[in-house]
């Protein structure tokens, strides 16, 4: 803080404060919600199309368009995460597992609301981060090599696999199979080609929008289809008032805090994003058990996974804004509309060009309020979609994954991708595998593996530098104890 | 009104033979409908820069959208696979870049070989540079080499990943000076520097606009770029050929349709790339992105892709990529 100077906090307020930056920044979230909304576009589509509409603009405008598709864009996946089961976004996915099982029971209005809120404070807290630390942080994200991160991707799929519901063991077969699914394609280490059946199209391994959009929406749609009895008998949605949303936050404020706090720390560290943030912190979550969250959905997850998620936002601008290396996907396309406005983006940004580093807080803060404007002011209607007979919603959700999974490369490859997966995803929930672990393994998975590997080779193949780093140690040390918990835990009941 | 049936068939006909008549001359029209240009990288990448500014001029000189669209996946191999499923009629082009384009095939079977497409006009060159952290002892080329000459593979360097023109590159280098190093991959340009920021590795080898902020802010040193002669952003750092090593090595990016185009569209395209890409607007954005604009007609273009797999071939098979 004591880099920013009194003065730039003032240009920087007149120069966000006309209301045309304010109404840009109204049209950002406005486009973000329906990129993070619609499956199969995210977030960075969004932003990396609206790029070239900010050749011309000034860096207000250009900035309040594209952090505003960014911070409505990473919210909006979880409207169909909690409403069909259909992660509008990856990010979104780990809310789809609480969030959805809560719309089934009538409280779609209180997953929601919670959703909502919960990106605000997340968005919030980043924010502040984002202010006043940037430059400390990303020192510290430098002391992540291949080793911490190898960690942290073995601790995150640990605890997702045994919290996960079910037997650890299931749990961990599940993610076993992920993590296999994703191996295929192009060995990120040695560069040779496995496991792609001689299909060209899966050299760039499994992609994972098509895989989330099966293991998620699809092989609910045919559990759905399964059970036809239970299908009318959905309760009838409960509105819920402000207070009773608000007491949830009361009940849970060390879990939202800790929540916002995983989610800015992961969007810190460059190569990792809202997904892996959403889950590390879903399973943190997910430790303390809560009597009927199988059935009656937790709000607890939400929460988790909700903070987490868009607390990525101000975490990723902090390596961006600092090193000028992305912390996320989104901030990697906002390097080229910072090169246009003729920035570049490095450790000089913050002390050289402080005036411009406030117009970003502010705008970050001004799209995180109209997220929470128009996020609670739906909130009330969006429900009515479960009002939908099954027969007319259930295909309509197939129409939307289709094209969802088209919409990602507008290939047809990924949409028998999609319906592969879907099968076989149901197939495992039939078997009693959980879903999460499997979607995590492929996500982590080749996280893991390339690391350990890179780890390895760099170490000469010495694999003690996995006990002699520290923050390496630690997370290890972590996943460990999260087994040998869970499994007591399981013996004991 | 009611038409008789005698009268609706001929009508039917005629218009059929209109329709054809229409198609006809179709390429003459070309462009009628928007046109998709597939990135195989994904967004944010400077290859999507170079055609998100290429996409925006075209629009503007031909009055139809051209679309980027990117498909990323296998260091560019998913993209350029899927381009050339598209039909060869001009309105799929491909924006090809180095390793995708001439080293892929080369590798395994990605679904294309170089020759399935057409350039249309190389763009733009990306120079090369070497970078260390801050910190570290290596002030020059020199320096590096001679760490690696005394410890054979303690040298350890990162690229935006394996099979990347810059790792090809650097290979090329060790042999030539008789040296072994380690190479790790960086998943990117961006992740290969924090590889590199992070102590890591030793030193990072990828396009030198990457390094301008850091090297500015004090936290990399770039002690040698690839290029025949300096490079306007960084004017005092000392190419590989003022250090003594015969040694230059560019990602090029370039635009291309699929083979089969009819050559009357393809000389259409080609004519409006090289409009386009030399105007004053194109080279001011480029500037900004620090791109060195390096326009080749289609001709040039082929004769350099042609050069890189003969190029590629070679290296391949010493650092165990081809079997």
């Amino acid at each position: 803080m004591d880099l920013i100077p009194f003065s730039a906090i003032g240009a920087a307020l007149g120069a966000i404060a006309d209301p045309m930056i304010l109404l840009w920044i109204l049209i950002g979230v406005v486009v973000g919600l329906i990129f993070g909304a619609a499956p199969g576009l995210t977030a960075t589509a969004g932003v990396a199309i609206a790029t070239p509409l900010t050749f011309g603009a000034s860096f207000e405008v250009a900035m309040a368009l594209l952090l505003g598709i960014y911070c409505g864009g990473y919210f909006a996946g979880s409207i169909p995460a909690i409403l069909i089961n259909t992660p509008g976004a990856p990010g979104n996915a780990a809310t789809a597992l609480d969030g959805y099982r809560m719309a089934r029971r009538g409280k779609a209005d209180l997953a929601l609301s919670l959703s909502v809120i919960s990106s605000f404070i997340g968005g919030f807290v980043s924010i502040l981060v984002l202010m006043l630390a940037a430059p400390r942080l990303a020192d510290f994200a430098l002391e992540f090599t291949s080793v911490e991160y190898f960690a942290l991707g073995t601790f995150g799929l640990v605890c997702v696999a045994a919290v996960s519901g079910g037997s650890l063991l299931k749990g961990m077969i599940a993610a076993a199979l992920g993590m296999l699914l994703g191996c295929s394609g192009i060995d990120p280490v040695g560069g040779m080609t496995r496991l792609t059946f001689g299909d060209p199209n899966l050299l760039g391994g499994v992609p994972l929008m098509p895989a989330l959009i099966a293991f998620f929406a699809v092989s609910e749609m045919l559990v759905q289809a399964a059970r036809k009895d239970s299908l009318a008998t959905l309760p009838a949605q409960r509105r819920v008032g402000m207070g009773e949303v608000l007491s949830h936050y009361l009940r849970n404020k060390w879990l939202t805090i800790r929540s916002a706090f995983i989610g800015t720390g992961i969007g810190i560290l460059p190569g990792t994003g809202p997904t892996i943030a959403a889950w590390i912190s879903y399973g943190e979550s997910a430790r303390k058990k809560v009597p009927n969250a199988e059935e009656e959905g937790d709000p607890r997850g939400v929460i988790a996974a909700e903070t987490a998620n868009n607390a990525v936002t101000g975490g990723a601008l902090i390596p961006l804004l600092t090193l000028g290396i992305p912390g996320d996907t989104v901030t990697a396309v906002l390097i080229g509309a910072l090169l246009i406005q003729g920035i570049d983006p490095g450790p000089f940004f913050i002390a050289e060009k402080s005036d411009l580093f406030v117009q970003i807080l502010l705008i970050l803060l001004f799209a995180n309020l109209c997220i929470l404007v128009i996020g609670l002011g739906t909130r009330r209607w969006l429900p009515a979609i479960l009002k939908l007979p099954p027969r007319i919603l259930i295909p309509i959700i197939g129409v939307l994954c289709a094209t969802g999974a088209f919409a990602i490369n507008n290939t047809t490859f990924e949409v028998g991708l999609m319906a592969v997966l879907g099968l076989g995803g149901y197939v495992l929930i039939r078997f009693g595998f959980p879903m999460a672990p499997v979607v995590l393994g492929l996500v982590l998975g080749p996280m893991i593996e390339t690391n350990l590997r890179n780890a390895l080779t760099a170490n000469d193949m010495d694999a003690t530098v996995f006990l002699t780093r520290p923050i390496g140690a630690l997370l290890l040390a972590a996943a460990v104890f999260t087994i040998v918990w869970t499994w007591r835990r399981h013996r004991a009941s | 009104m009611k038409l008789s049936l005698s009268l609706t068939r001929p009508l039917a006909v005629a218009a059929g033979i209109a329709a054809v008549a229409v198609a006809a001359p179709a390429v003459a029209e070309y462009p009628e409908k928007p046109v998709r240009i597939v990135v195989p990288f994904g967004a944010g990448d400077s290859l999507d820069g170079t055609a998100r500014v290429i996409a925006e001029q075209l629009k503007k000189a031909l009055k139809v959208p051209f679309v980027v669209q990117n498909i990323p996946g296998a260091g560019g191999g998913k993209g350029t696979a899927e381009a050339n499923k598209a039909k060869g009629d001009g309105y799929t082009l491909l924006m090809g870049s180095t390793g995708a384009l001439t080293a892929r095939p080369l590798i395994s079977k990605p679904g294309y070989v170089t020759s399935d497409f057409v350039p249309l006009a190389q763009l733009v060159e990306v120079p090369i540079g070497l970078a260390v952290k801050a910190d570290s002892p290596f002030k020059s080329v020199k320096d590096i080499v001679a760490a690696a000459k005394a410890k054979p593979g303690g040298i350890k360097y990162a690229t935006p990943g394996p099979g990347a023109t810059q790792h090809i590159n650097m290979e090329i280098f060790a042999k030539a000076q008789g040296i072994g190093m380690k190479h790790i991959g960086g998943r990117g340009g961006k992740g290969a520097i924090t590889k590199t920021l992070s102590g890591e590795v030793d030193f990072v080898f990828v396009g030198a606009p990457n390094y301008t902020g850091l090297a500015k802010g004090g936290k990399l040193r770039v002690i040698g770029i690839a290029a025949g002669k300096r490079v306007p952003y960084f004017p005092n750092v000392p190419t590989f050929k003022e250090q003594g090593y015969d040694f230059t090595v560019a990602v090029w990016f370039g635009l291309l349709t699929r083979k089969g185009t009819p050559a009357a569209v393809v000389g259409k395209l080609r004519a409006v790339v090289k409009t386009v890409a030399n105007q004053a607007s194109t080279s001011a954005l480029y500037k900004k992105f620090n791109f060195n604009e390096a326009f080749l007609d289609g001709e040039g273009f082929q004769k350099r892709i042609d050069a890189n797999v003969a190029k590629h071939q070679v290296v391949l098979k010493d650092i165990g990529l081809i079997k």
